[in-house]
């Protein structure tokens, strides 16, 4: 018994060593260090094996979108501040959308053929996901 | 350095002595009860015993914990992907910046 208690214990340790190592050599560091940095571009960049060229011209669309989403954040808290009626701000909302898929296939379209469409398999069903997500229930209260 | 005159009188007393080992009958029984115990055999011995068994109890072990580490790995790896995603995304929508 005595014996058997040893060998099983041999066996938990070696699975224990090649879960530590197949765990630590397969983890994807540089996506954990983007995750904690909150480093969307080191996140692009690694994961869809952006070129320093593609990179740049990602950058610079990214930041000229910025202004875009800028005036489309300020037309909608405009619009909430002033008690709209929904029907406008859910156009407003809709501008927003159109704008960030328009966005979104700008940049899956400076990436490789290969990585374009698992970018936008990624990004796209995030948008109706936060509609979905933030739906306004039927009860009327919040 | 013993002396030839000690050598001497030591060759006859070994001529002479006679080792009468007393015979126990219950010695081979009581070997193998002792194997048969509990804890009875060494570790080593047991493993080289059971070598095969052990040997692909160690192997499984080694597949287990390498799937269970790959596994880990990509599930973190999905993770930290679908956090970076998600705040990419939630960072250029209007409508999650603007949200009261």
């Amino acid at each position: 018994m005595r014996n058997l208690l040893y060998t099983a214990l041999l066996a938990l340790v070696v699975a224990g060593a090649a879960a530590a190592g197949f765990y630590f050599s397969q983890r994807d560091y540089e996506l954990s260090r983007a995750a904690r940095a909150q480093d969307a571009m080191a996140w692009l960049r690694s994961e869809y094996h952006l070129t320093a060229a593609q990179e740049a011209a990602i950058t610079g669309l990214q930041n000229e979108y910025a202004v875009v989403c800028a005036d489309h954040c300020a037309a909608i808290l405009a619009a909430r501040k002033r008690a709209a009626p929904a029907a406008e701000v859910t156009a407003l909302e809709k501008t927003c959308t159109d704008a960030m898929r328009g966005h979104f296939n700008q940049v899956a379209a400076l990436m490789s053929p290969a990585e374009g469409p698992r970018y936008l398999q990624e990004v796209l069903p995030r948008i109706d996901q936060y509609a979905h997500q933030n739906a306004p229930n039927t009860r009327g209260t919040p | 350095m013993p002396s030839p005159d000690s050598d001497a009188s030591l060759a006859p007393a070994l001529a002479a002595w006679r080792l009468e080992p007393t015979r126990d009958p219950g010695f081979r029984g009581a070997v193998r009860a002792r194997l048969a115990a509990p804890g009875g055999l060494p570790w080593g011995v047991y493993l080289r015993r059971h070598a095969g068994p052990v040997a692909a109890a160690c192997v499984l072990a080694l597949v287990a914990g390498g799937w269970l580490g790959h596994a880990q790995a990509r599930a973190r790896a999905a993770a930290d992907r679908d956090e970076l995603a998600e705040s990419y995304v939630r960072a250029l929508d209007a409508r999650s910046l603007t949200a009261p």
